[in-house]
């Protein structure tokens, strides 16, 4: 950086420093924190709702006001994901493997620690990157056209294979339903509506809030209930030294922590590969690059944490780069972003980068200070919240799921988003439940739509040619670097574990019978998740070539990996293991279930990334009965809903699940209902002015409509 | 008070002996009908782009001249490119008069080109005015060797959209088709400042969009820049009127065989809805005299304009009665014949 840079750097700090822009930046920091912690809310939903408030004041203190909001709802997000296993924002969805164990295990106190000191750190990170990027980003993003785009997104799908665990087959059929559920809605190559079903809900596809709360809070709040136990169960939460424990392990982990944030930062930058992925890439690499990751991640290694954590707080550094000098919003929030710069006349483009420097760094400024100031606050009330971890169920398990239900419902304020949070919650249950491990799920979903897109753009633009180092004449070498670097992270563990193998002597000798034992849930589920497979390749083989292909070459694949499971469940006979590898011949269920399916792993570590279900010695009947009356509540709340309106319901949901499900008396009942209903009313109805869903009573007395205080139906 | 309370007089006059001179309308104006209340206008997109930023600053300005000075609030309902909100603003908005829409521009143009999605009849709305007009504005680099539409005669291009559907694929489409242009698209950019992006990297040449999108993200392109030379040039427009920022860049209307007029005729419908305010059917009739003399009021009010300035949003307003007539008129010249015609054209079948 040069003396120009450094002098326009100290006065941008120094023009931040006026007293009012740092309480700006400090109230944007404090919305922002509460919005992270609400899940299904995020920066979208504050900056959207933030920006009027913007339009009269100066453009330094409101792009202050709105990074300190921006940057700080992926440092508060982590409480949900690491109390409830219910990601905060989609961005922390990573943090839930292995922070929520740690609650669980009674170190909710060490992940905080952990969480927000990467976090910071992270977030300081971004800073200095977009700090020292600016004189050289533009012809670096430049460079990153839709072929480099489109390998990039295959190298993030990649990570499938390491997230999948022991249990390829059921990680990469995973990722098939993920991949599909993302072909859903208008294809953007021939317009065609693909399993949009005749709504217009599933027109711009399914939108990932729902479909993350679903697949993770629905699963994890239903095994509270059934296990009828406060998160941490028996175990402490913890004291404050537990915090300093967790920022001990960040400093033990620096490296690692410093390749995260680079990836955070350097992905957040490049436009259209979007945030719901980086923290996954960063918690595949933690996987990849950490030794005997296999034994203790997904079961509360605080590693995963200050992976996913620093990533998601440097990306937002990052993200801005494009923002500033492409007036290309990297993403949603983004936009809002330069919609705030267009109102105050700041145009995007080179001039960011010479003559409105100031205005660049305060944003570096903003968004380290706002780092620092929102992980700060999260240190100090961190202790508190933890405690949560101790409420009992029957309180906890309501509150939670309503907060969800809201949540869910911002999606795209829809009824379809209701649906699809209930839907995917049940079959994340069942996921959860058999250990088909979901974020190979998620990872296809987020990518899917973006792999197909720049796909097809590529092939269209440049035919075949977009595979070579030289495209129309010049060299262009990244898309070959970043395919090698792919095919090397997918093979080499393969063949690495073959040579071992081979070296230790074929353990785990396989036999062919038929395994009558395994006709089970765990069955019947891959077969239907292969009836679904054929139905799909049975409805998009009409569809016009360009909508066509991807479903159907995803469906195929999804056939061969559930086909391969199906079989390999019915007909090979599990492993014999030798002592050092595991218990001999264990026949539970458990054991049956690691090795189902993976002819390829026989002798090795029950490695699976994704949080495993635990019922202590419950017996199946009283786990399937208590399972039913969860989801009957989930039901009632949502028939509830489409009969009175959300808001309503909630208050009545809440209400009879504390009093009836949760047997609490009808004072602390009403106490904590009454305020929880009057609070999600202000925030909801009254300040984010949310579009309620209409209902049958709204139909019946459409005056209710008119009068906005009371247009909740 | 007193500051608040004249504007406030002035406006209710105002009002009421427009009202009166309306013909058909009532002439007793609003009365208490908006006293305390509260109107919501409906976007069908998020609040980062130009129909959130015109929504709220028409509402921070639009209640002064409305009599009874309602508070003014903006909801936002995205989906399928606005034909979400549009729907439900057809079918289940209230019509207490309370409840307004800002119409997509394209909600004409969806209605008869992807008639499967819509269940709406966009000449069953009241519009009630537009503030901005958005031409679609075909861009082209200048280094593809184009500096004129006419050049395409010749010169291949090719040309990103967001996917069809879109204005960025309808229009280069139908200039590609009723003009003979040498056009090749590449469709599925997410969004314009992707897709304009992608152009800047040279993945693409050129696009159409309103130019609103083009002079504010990359207004740079269009002045000669340190070799002097220019970037891109703008060779086309479609709309009603043409932009006066672009007086030099021929209209498609002008240029298509008498065949073609029609169709092109209910595109243009994209540029005078531009970005404007309409009543859901049924609402009462007597409300929409006073309301169009408060909008018309609105965009020629000092304040509105010099706001709209500030935040980058350009003036180009047209009464409500304006629009409603080019509405009709798309749909009397747009017969079942045009429209199939229209829609073998541009999506082939």
């Amino acid at each position: 950086m040069d003396a120009s840079l450094l002098d326009v750097a100290f006065s941008a700090i120094v023009t931040l420093a006026d007293p009012t822009r740092l309480a700006f930046l400090g109230l944007g920091v404090i919305i922002g924190l509460v919005l992270g912690v609400i899940p299904g809310l995020g920066g979208l939903v504050g900056l959207s709702l933030l920006l009027p408030f913007t339009f009269k004041m100066d453009p330094y203190t409101a792009l202050a006001f709105l990074m300190g909001l921006q940057a700080v709802v992926v440092t508060s997000d982590t409480i949900p994901a690491v109390l409830f296993g219910v990601p905060g924002t989609v961005g922390s969805a990573a943090t839930i493997l292995d922070g929520y164990p740690m609650a669980r295990k009674g170190e909710a106190g060490r992940a905080f620690g952990a969480a927000f000191s990467s976090s910071v750190l992270g977030g300081l990170f971004g800073a200095a990157v977009l700090a020292l990027s600016v004189p050289i980003i533009r012809p670096i993003i430049l460079e990153i056209t839709s072929p480099e785009l489109l390998a990039i997104c295959v190298f993030g799908l990649s990570l499938v294979a390491v997230l999948s665990g022991g249990t390829p087959l059921k990680g990469l059929a995973a990722a098939c339903i993920g991949l599909m559920v993302a072909t859903a809605g208008d294809d953007p190559q021939t317009g065609t509506l693909r399993w949009t079903f005749e709504s217009l809900y599933l027109y711009d596809g399914l939108p990932v809030v729902p479909l993350a709360l679903g697949l993770f809070a629905i699963p994890e709040i239903a095994d509270m209930v059934i296990t009828r136990q406060s998160i941490a169960g028996n175990a402490s939460v913890g004291t404050r030294w537990a915090q300093v424990e967790g920022i001990k392990d960040v400093f033990r982990n620096k490296f690692l922590l410093i390749r995260c944030a680079t990836i955070g930062s350097s992905l957040g930058a490049i436009p259209g590969i979007g945030a719901s992925i980086i923290d996954w890439i960063a918690y595949g690499h933690a996987v990849r690059t950490i030794k005997d990751s296999g034994k203790t991640f997904g079961k509360g290694d605080v590693r995963g944490v200050i992976a996913s954590e620093s990533s998601n707080n440097a990306k937002e550094g990052g993200a801005l780069l494009p923002t500033i000098a492409f007036g290309v919003p990297g993403s949603a929030s983004m936009a809002l972003i330069l919609g705030a710069f267009l109102i105050h006349g700041l145009e995007p483009g080179p001039k960011m980068l010479t003559q409105r420097l100031d205005i660049t760094y305060t944003l570096v400024w903003s968004v380290a200070l706002a780092n620092i100031l929102g992980a700060g606050l999260c240190f100090l009330f961190a202790n508190q919240l933890a405690k949560i971890a101790l409420v009992r169920i029957g309180i906890l398990a309501p509150v939670v799921l309503a907060v969800t239900y809201i949540g869910a419902y911002q999606g795209s304020n829809a009824w379809g988003d209701l649906y699809a949070l209930l839907i995917f919650g049940f079959i994340g249950w069942i996921m959860k439940r058999l250990r088909w491990p979901r974020p190979p799920l998620i990872l296809g979903f987020v990518l899917g739509g973006l792999v197909e897109r720049y796909l097809f753009i590529s092939t269209d633009r440049y035919g075949w040619e977009w595979l070579w180092i030289y495209r129309e004449g010049e060299f262009t070498p990244w898309v070959t670097i970043i395919f090698i670097m792919t095919l090397y992270g997918v093979l080499a563990p393969i063949i690495k574990g073959y040579l071992r193998r081979k070296k230790a002597g074929a353990t785990g000798q396989r036999t062919f019978a038929f395994q009558r034992q395994n006709l089970d849930p765990s069955l019947y589920f891959s077969c239907a998740v292969l009836v679904m497979f054929g139905a799909c390749v049975w409805i998009s083989w009409d569809w016009e070539f360009g909508a066509r292909l991807a479903p159907l070459v995803i469906a195929m694949g999804g056939i061969l990996f559930t086909g391969g499971l199906i079989f390999t469940d019915l007909f090979i006979a599990p492993p014999e293991r030798t002592a050092a590898a595991g218990p001999a011949l264990d026949t539970t269920e458990e054991a049956r279930q690691s090795s189902a399916g993976d002819a390829f792993k026989a002798g090795e570590e029950d490695v699976h990334f994704d949080i495993q279900a635990d019922y202590g010695d419950l017996d199946l009947k009283s786990i399937i009965l208590r399972a039913a009356r969860y989801f009957g509540w989930l039901i009632a709340f949502l028939v509830a809903a489409t009969l009175i309106g959300l808001l309503p319901a909630m208050g009545l949901f809440l209400i009879g699940y504390i009093r009836f499900e949760g047997k609490e008396s009808w004072k602390l009942t009403l106490l904590i209902a009454v305020p929880m209903w009057i609070f999600s009313y202000l925030l909801f109805h009254r300040v984010l002015l949310v579009q309620w869903p209409l209902t049958l009573f709204g139909d019946l007395f459409p005056v209710v409509r008119s009068i906005e205080p009371l247009n909740l139906f | 008070m007193y500051r608040k309370a004249a504007p406030i007089a002035f406006s209710a006059v105002l009002a009421l002996s427009a009202g009166s001179l309306a013909p058909g309308a009532e002439a007793a104006g609003l009365g208490d009908f908006y006293k305390d209340r509260t109107i919501t206008i409906y976007i069908g997109y998020g609040f980062g782009g130009t129909y959130g930023k015109y929504s709220r600053t028409m509402a921070e300005h639009l209640s002064k001249h409305i009599e009874g000075n309602p508070k003014i609030i903006v909801k936002s309902q995205p989906g399928a490119g606005g034909i979400k909100m549009t729907n439900f603003a057809y079918t289940a908005m209230p019509r207490g008069g309370y409840h307004w829409l800002m119409p997509p521009d394209t909600t004409v143009v969806s209605e008869l080109l992807r008639p499967k999605k819509v269940r709406y009849r966009a000449r069953e709305f009241t519009w009630l005015g537009s503030t901005n007009q958005t031409n679609t504005i075909l861009v082209v680099r200048a280094d593809s060797g184009v500096t004129k539409w006419q050049d395409m005669k010749k010169t291949q291009v090719t040309l990103g959209n967001t996917g069809p559907g879109s204005t960025s694929f309808l229009i280069p489409r139908m200039a590609k088709e009723m003009l003979g242009l040498k056009i090749k698209q590449v469709s599925g950019y997410k969004g314009s400042s992707k897709t304009i992006l992608a152009m800047e990297q040279g993945e693409h040449q050129g696009t159409g969009f309103n130019w609103l999108a083009w002079s504010s993200k990359v207004s740079h392109w269009f002045k000669p820049g340190k070799d002097g030379k220019i970037f891109a040039n703008a060779v086309l427009q479609t709309g009603v009127w043409k932009d006066p920022d672009l007086p030099n860049v021929p209209m498609m209307r002008d240029l298509v065989a008498e065949k073609h007029k029609p169709t092109v005729a209910f595109m243009a419908t994209l540029g005078i809805i531009g970005r404007g305010l309409a009543l859901p059917p049924g609402v009462p009739k007597k409300i929409v005299a006073p309301l169009r003399v408060a909008f018309d009021k609105m965009v020629k009010d000092p304040a509105y304009v010099a706001d709209a300035t500030k935040r980058r949003l350009r003036v180009l307003p047209t009464s409500g009665k304006d629009i409603q007539d080019f509405v009709e008129k798309a749909y009397a010249n747009a017969n079942p014949k045009v429209v199939a015609a229209a829609r073998k054209m541009i999506f082939g079948k």
